[in-house]
């Protein structure tokens, strides 16, 4: 299989004395089972989301003592350049034990594993190529912040769910097309509560902005509900075709 | 007037009537109730500090003083109080008449006791606490004004003290000043409300060492190390680079505030989390939750008001017609933290720097039940706000003195109860035969628990006589006399423990013949600051209470009852001197912010009657009464009445408010500075009488707490207003003419010289 980049190229070709395209060699579709195309802005309802890696590290006492936190951070250290999607990549760091840690020019401890939040609206995450002396500092001091701690507990549950509240709060969330979703929840939250459900990222209709809307704006509910998920999305379906 | 303020100074007490009336009914016809201001720890040259422990009565336990009568041969007192015959310990062996131990002499009616001077020897004196509390949903300019008022504060502290930060906006941060690599905070959420225990299991203080099954965790005593503690209460002198690190990266609150909503402000939260950082670090030890606000509480167990906008805060009348839909609880919620508070012998100071309300009003009870300091400004680059900070941690001339863990006990006659007392501090709930049914302020006690106090800090205590009239003259008492004795333990600013004891004696009369000797009794500045200490909290504890009705009764009846007329014959009417300026007191009071809350909103309110309740009787005479001085070229500084027939085009005024100081110019002086004669040489004179009232000005401002605003302002110029509000309207524009050069104000309300009409009219009807 090959890749290549269409750009203004003619599709007709002449054929040579045997009767073959002239451009056989030069125009893998036509002699490839299988080929992958580039997709140009054409193709595309916006710029693809950024890549975000976000990284959870164990800082308990058994983490520390096993050395598997030093491990981690230089093997990270070692991986950034490897990261796909620079420069748009952003990365995040968390560690936990019986608390979680989040960083951003200091150490915001959370403590509250019942109702785990996040502690700022951003700079959680940062781009990799922009603040890349400050992550490799960060991870250069992981270690020794750690060194002395006695932690025997590890709330890893509460972390991952931190992380993942970090990565669908992104910046491009506020747009337009965000905020008339949220409209649309609010209207049906408002009329009935059961649409407060949990919401998975499952794409159901046909419609490519669909998916978009999900992917944009995911939402998280742990009130049970009622009504079923399938026509739950019907619904939502509905109203984004006719939005 | 003169002997009332000797008294002040030997003994730090001013009472309405030093002649007391001596029965239930005399002292009710007596109007003014039976009181004392009192101010704990004054600061006397000529006290005597005692290196001994205090002798106690066996059965009531007041303190030798020098009105127990001795028996020197037998070594026996006699307490003045429940007449126990107590005798003297052995050391004591020596005493007699021409020998006397220091409590005894009669000119010795204040003592203190060094406590420390007593037991255990080296005793390491806990260090003070700062526990900074700072609001961070600010304008980028306040913040940068706060923080470099906070650098200063930092610098200011005593080098032992330890400190806290905790920051706060949307969520709480506290901030983990111990912890060297890495700066580090512990952040709640600001919509829930922490328990003492939750705080403690969240911030790991058990984290090497098991947590102990049973009891109250508080203080290492209790199986907190040192280490966890320093982790948020550090040295001052450790901690001036961590610290002054954080302020320069204190930012604004990141979280977005919609354009229709107000910014998301967890006061009550971060309150109560450093509430129990301090109950589980420091309890018992001096400790200060300092708080710095810019705005509303809108999130969180106890916000004032809505996050959004269209829900106005909430107003007088708003208060009025109980449409308060937060206020309740918010006091309800206070209540209970400055119950935890003083349960830990802790301060709330609050400095409230905004354009709007931040909630004073509801947290009125946490800080005056700790004795804690409250600042009102409109911005924390205000100069009221940085003088204010700056002078809590000045020493010298003008220390403030602030001292901790004050109990205040009292013991008075048998004839006598204690009612309760307004001012800045709790009850400690000691029942007992002393205590009235009838409660005013923080009654049902005879202690009381000062967190926070200071040298001029002063408590307004209520008693009620019950002795009853008895008919026949020869059961006379073999005494004339009630006695008080007022205890006051403390922890000064340097660490020492003090008690401090005052007994004072009064002479008590009784019947129709005592009216003259309760006149010449009368300290008519001290009954005018109870009357508004008194009419203050019945406005904010009595549901349809009409103040300015029950002051003209209060004031209808006192003239009536020691006035000299003749019955339906106004002209006849006349006060003796004792008398003569208590119906100007009303007058003012009467129109005062204390008692005319229209124009203010509930935070001024509250901010005023907080000063006013703790503030000694000279301060609060000037807040109910302003004093004026005039400058002109023809005389020096002289008192001027406080009337708008003072204002004249050639003199300068200078009104002195207590919160605000007044340089106001009349219209020719204002025409020849503007003109710029002060700045020519011939004119020297001008120049010099432009400058004497800046100069007064600086003094008043330099010695007061809070610092008070300086308003400078001319003749029918707009900030006018500051000093036409507090003038007698005797010129208006409904009277017929006026001055020349002068002025009128615009107002409709009635005029002293109608008032006292009225008055005498009422009184000899």
């Amino acid at each position: 299989m090959v890749s290549i980049k269409i750009g203004n190229l003619e599709y007709c070709a002449q054929l040579d004395a045997t009767g073959r395209r002239v451009d056989l060699n030069q125009r893998p579709e036509v002699t490839k089972g299988t080929v992958e195309y580039v997709a140009p802005t054409d193709y595309m309802v916006r710029p693809p989301m950024l890549p975000v890696y976000f990284f959870l590290i164990d800082v308990s006492i058994t983490a520390v003592r096993s050395v598997m936190v030093e491990v981690v951070a230089q093997t990270i250290n070692s991986c950034l350049d490897e990261l796909p999607g620079i420069p748009r990549t952003q990365i995040g760091f968390a560690t936990f034990d019986s608390t979680i840690h989040f960083y951003n020019m200091k150490m915001l401890v959370v403590s509250d594993l019942d109702d785990i939040f996040v502690p700022l609206p951003d700079y959680l995450l940062v781009n990799l190529s922009e603040s890349r002396s400050v992550v490799e500092t960060f991870l250069d001091s992981l270690p020794s912040m750690f060194q002395d701690k006695v932690n025997l507990e590890s709330a890893f549950g509460p972390a991952l769910k931190a992380a993942f509240m970090i990565m669908v709060t992104l910046k491009d969330n506020d747009n337009e097309m965000s905020r008339r979703l949220k409209k649309v929840l609010e209207k049906f939250r408002s009329t009935d509560c059961a649409y407060y459900q949990l919401c998975h990222l499952v794409r159901q209709g046909e419609h490519p902005k669909e998916g978009f809307f999900l992917l944009s704006n995911l939402f998280e509910d742990q009130m049970g509900a009622n009504i079923g998920y399938a026509d739950w999305m019907l619904q939502i379906s509905r109203q984004v075709q006719q939005a | 007037m003169a002997e009332f303020l000797d008294l002040e100074s030997q003994d730090g007490v001013r009472m309405p009537w030093n002649v007391i009336p001596g029965t239930k009914q005399d002292a009710q016809n007596a109007v003014v109730p039976v009181s004392a201001v009192y101010t704990p720890i004054k600061h006397f040259t000529s006290m005597p500090l005692l290196n001994y422990s205090p002798l106690r009565c066996r059965t009531c336990r007041s303190v030798l003083n020098p009105f127990c009568i001795v028996d020197f041969a037998a070594k026996i007192w006699i307490c003045p109080f429940c007449f126990q015959r107590n005798h003297f310990p052995p050391h004591y062996a020596s005493i007699s008449d021409d020998s006397l131990p220091a409590e005894l002499f009669p000119q010795y009616t204040t003592v203190e006791y060094n406590s420390d001077a007593v037991g255990p020897t080296n005793t390491p004196s806990v260090p003070p606490v700062f526990l900074f509390v700072v609001d961070t949903c600010v304008i980028e300019e306040e913040i940068g004004f706060l923080r470099s008022a906070l650098a200063q504060a930092v610098e200011l502290l005593p080098e032992n003290s330890l400190v806290g930060l905790i920051t706060f906006g949307m969520f709480a941060h506290v901030h983990e000043l111990g912890f060297g690599a890495v700066p580090k905070t512990y952040v709640f959420k600001g919509s829930k409300d922490v328990t003492k225990d939750q705080l403690l299991e969240q911030m790991s203080f058990f984290a090497k060492k098991p947590r102990p099954a049973v009891g109250v965790v508080a203080g290492a005593r209790d199986g907190l190390s040192t280490e966890s503690i320093s982790r948020f209460l550090v040295p001052a002198s450790e901690c001036e680079f961590t610290l002054n690190s954080v302020l320069e990266e204190l930012q604004k609150d990141p979280w977005a505030v919609p354009a229709d909503q107000r910014a998301a402000r967890c006061t009550s939260t971060a309150l109560s989390i450093a509430a129990s950082l301090l109950g589980a670090c420091v309890p018992g030890s001096a400790a200060r939750i300092m708080a710095f606000i810019g705005g509303p509480a809108t999130e969180g167990p106890a916000p004032i008001v809505s996050k959004q906008l269209s829900e106005p805060i909430r107003s007088h009348k708003d208060l009025d017609k109980d449409s308060v839909p937060h206020y309740h609880n918010c006091v309800k919620f206070y209540d209970g933290l400055s119950k935890q508070l003083v349960h830990q012998g802790h301060v709330l100071d609050l400095f409230a720097c905004a354009l709007d309300q931040v909630g004073i009003a509801e947290l009125k009870t946490a800080v005056e039940r700790t004795g804690g300091l409250v600042v009102l400004a409109e911005s924390f680059g205000h100069s009221v706000f940085k003088d204010s900070l700056k002078r809590v941690f000045q020493s010298g001339d003008y220390d403030l003195g602030l001292s901790s863990n004050g109990i205040f006990e009292i013991n008075c006659s048998k004839d006598l109860k204690v009612q309760g007392i307004i001012g800045p501090c709790a009850s400690l709930e000691k029942k007992g035969p002393l205590c009235s049914d009838v409660v005013i302020g923080q009654g049902g006690t005879s202690a009381w628990k000062m967190c926070g106090l200071d040298k001029s800090t002063s408590l307004c205590l209520f008693f009620d006589v019950v002795r009853k009239e008895t008919p026949d003259a020869t059961m006379q008492s073999t005494s004339n006399q009630f006695y008080f004795q007022f205890l006051t333990y403390y922890q000064n600013n340097s660490g020492q423990m003090r008690l401090r004891v005052t007994t004072l004696s009064r002479r008590w009369v009784a019947g129709p013949e005592s009216i003259q000797d309760l006149i010449a009794g009368f300290d008519q500045e001290a009954a005018a600051i109870v009357m508004a200490r008194q009419v203050s909290f019945k406005m904010e504890t009595e549901a349809e209470f009409d103040p300015i009705r029950w002051l003209d009764k209060a004031l209808i009846n006192l003239c009536s009852r020691f006035g000299e007329f003749q019955k339906d014959t106004p002209s006849s009417f006349s006060l003796s001197p004792r008398l003569s300026i208590f119906p100007q007191f009303m007058f003012h009071l009467r129109r005062s912010q204390f008692v005319q809350v229209f124009n203010n909103s509930p935070d001024e309110t509250a901010y005023f009657r907080m000063i006013l309740n703790r503030e000694n009787v000279t301060n609060s005479v000037v807040m109910v009464q302003p004093s004026l001085i005039c400058y002109s070229f023809h005389a020096g500084p002289e008192p001027a009445l406080l009337d708008v027939a003072a204002i004249a085009a050639d003199k300068i005024l200078l009104l002195d408010s207590f919160f605000t100081v007044v340089i106001f110019h009349g219209s020719t002086i204002a025409q020849w500075r503007k003109a710029g004669y002060h700045n020519e040489p011939e004119h020297q004179a001008f120049a010099q009488l432009l400058l004497a009232p800046h100069d007064d000005s600086d003094l008043i401002i330099k010695e007061r707490f809070p610092v008070p605003r300086l308003v400078v302002c001319d003749q029918h110029g707009s900030q006018a207003r500051f000093l036409l509000a507090k003038l007698n309207p005797s010129a208006t524009y409904n009277t017929e003419s006026y001055n020349p050069g002068g002025d009128i104000i615009f107002t409709d309300d009635v005029s002293f010289e109608v008032f006292l009409d009225h008055l005498q009219r009422l009184v000899v009807q």
